[in-house]
């Protein structure tokens, strides 16, 4: 007899929680969750001034140094930024400012994607014909994403901020992936500006030719990206990939590959809002980037001895309670 | 066989650079003004009554004004840092400079104009007249 399928929203969601719920379980324990006036406060500085109070203050950067070594080892395995990891994660359990946070998490972003660039070029994983374009539209509406999430009170960014990861998480838990999409014929925009050509297949050898359509609707979606990018401090490679890959048909180790040099200048001109706007402490940006970069390089060369799949099922599962931890502080619930 | 176009060997050459040197300013930065070696424009006993503030906010009580006025400062560490930060996110710029004239030479006008556009974007930025931090 045939076994009825699950649908795949089901799978992922069951998936989600069982990974999700011992992680959730013990860090309420450690942190002594639920605390004394549960749903009293908001998104406001007072508990976290008084709790980056309580201990000397090198604690705060040392501790942001730890574990943004960790989210560079389990990054790379899971193929997300360090952006998307690190904006939730701090802004939950760090007592800085969420200005501070996306200040850092900008530069993270930036600088993970600037060290990956340059090799990704060169071995033909990145395109300039294919990510300049899309980059210059992200560019331009991160700047107003920036000054948009500076502008609006820390307690709705919050708020949207957990909204934006549990649907980043529902994403990754559901979102197929095309390993050589096929591409009929590319569209008028994308033959102009000579959006295609050929790489290199390191697992197979052999040469991919590729070539994209659907770029006015790339266009409009990476204007959106940029948005998102520059308001929240996320990078956005959750999001470049799937248009590239899904939307406009580019190989999916190409699109991974551009989204690294659309990334490069999409953080660049949104950190520059953040720089200008004094929302870049050395203090928690250094740590940061320096723990970042330090794990990415032990996350590559965990990539051939972790399961990529178990890896990536344990950072769903922290981005679903760092999503749903950043929501209930916005709203007031956990603060 | 995939022949590396010479606009993106040039590219991914001046980006290796730059971030290279923006990463190294950043850290002598970091570690002259963790060791005392430059004197902190901020004392860092300050900083856990300033991080936890909105940017706006914090900016005034320490006495800084937005903008590129740090500049001005760079005699203190977390100021050198802060250049090192800026390297970074400035050395875009250079690369798509580079790659200009390969673009014109091979008569791809629309790339200079996105090249261009893109440097307008960043530089338009940095200098703080989006959001009027200007000086």
């Amino acid at each position: 007899m045939r076994r009825a399928t699950r649908p795949r929203w089901l799978r992922a969601a069951r998936t989600v929680l069982r990974v999700a719920a011992p992680i959730a379980v013990a860090a309420c324990l450690l942190s002594g969750w639920p605390p004394d006036g549960f749903a009293a406060t908001g998104a406001g500085t007072a508990p976290a001034l008084a709790a980056g109070a309580s201990v000397p203050w090198w604690i705060w950067p040392l501790a942001l140094f730890a574990v943004c070594f960790v989210l560079g080892v389990v990054a790379v395995p899971a193929g997300v930024g360090g952006g998307v990891l690190f904006v939730p994660i701090v802004s939950g359990f760090f007592p800085f400012h969420l200005d501070f946070v996306r200040g850092a998490g900008l530069l993270v972003a930036l600088a993970s994607a600037l060290s990956a660039g340059p090799s990704l070029l060169r071995s033909g994983l990145a395109d300039l014909q294919l990510g300049l374009p899309l980059a210059l539209a992200a560019s331009m509406s991160s700047i107003l994403g920036a000054m948009l999430g500076l502008a609006m009170p820390a307690q709705l960014v919050q708020t949207a901020l957990g909204v934006i990861i549990l649907a980043i998480v529902a994403l990754m838990a559901s979102a197929r992936r095309s390993e050589y999409p096929s591409v009929q014929r590319s569209d008028a925009l994308a033959q102009a500006l000579g959006m295609h050509g050929v790489f290199v297949d390191g697992a197979s050898g052999r040469d991919v030719a590729w070539r994209v359509h659907r770029t006015p609707q790339g266009l409009v979606l990476f204007l959106l990206i940029g948005v998102l990018a520059g308001m929240f401090g996320l990078g956005a490679g959750w999001a470049n990939v799937p248009t590239l890959n899904l939307l406009m048909g580019a190989p999916l180790k190409l699109s991974a590959g551009t989204s690294s040099l659309v990334l490069s200048l999409v953080d660049s001109s949104a950190a520059w809002i953040y720089l200008n706007k004094g929302a870049v402490l050395p203090i928690i940006a250094v740590p940061s980037v320096i723990g970042m970069m330090l794990g990415a390089r032990i996350g590559a060369r965990l990539l051939h001895v972790l399961s990529a799949s178990v890896i990536r099922r344990m950072v769903i599962g922290l981005l679903l309670f760092a999503g749903a931890r950043s929501l209930l502080k916005g709203l007031g619930w956990w603060s | 066989m995939v022949v590396v176009s010479a606009a993106r060997e040039r590219y991914a050459r001046w980006l290796a650079r730059g971030a290279a040197v923006g990463v190294a300013v950043m850290l002598v930065g970091f570690v002259a003004y963790l060791s005392g070696a430059l004197a902190p424009s901020l004392p860092l006993e300050r900083l856990p009554a300033l991080w936890s503030m909105p940017a706006a906010e914090a900016l005034r009580v320490a006495g800084l004004r937005p903008g590129l006025g740090w500049i001005a400062h760079l005699r203190h560490g977390d100021t050198v840092s802060l250049l090192g930060i800026a390297l970074l996110a400035g050395c875009s710029v250079p690369a798509l400079a580079a790659v200009m004239p390969i673009y014109a030479r091979e008569r791809r006008r629309a790339f200079v104009v996105i090249c261009a556009l893109e440097i307008l974007v960043i530089v338009a930025a940095a200098s703080g007249m989006l959001e009027g931090t200007g000086h």
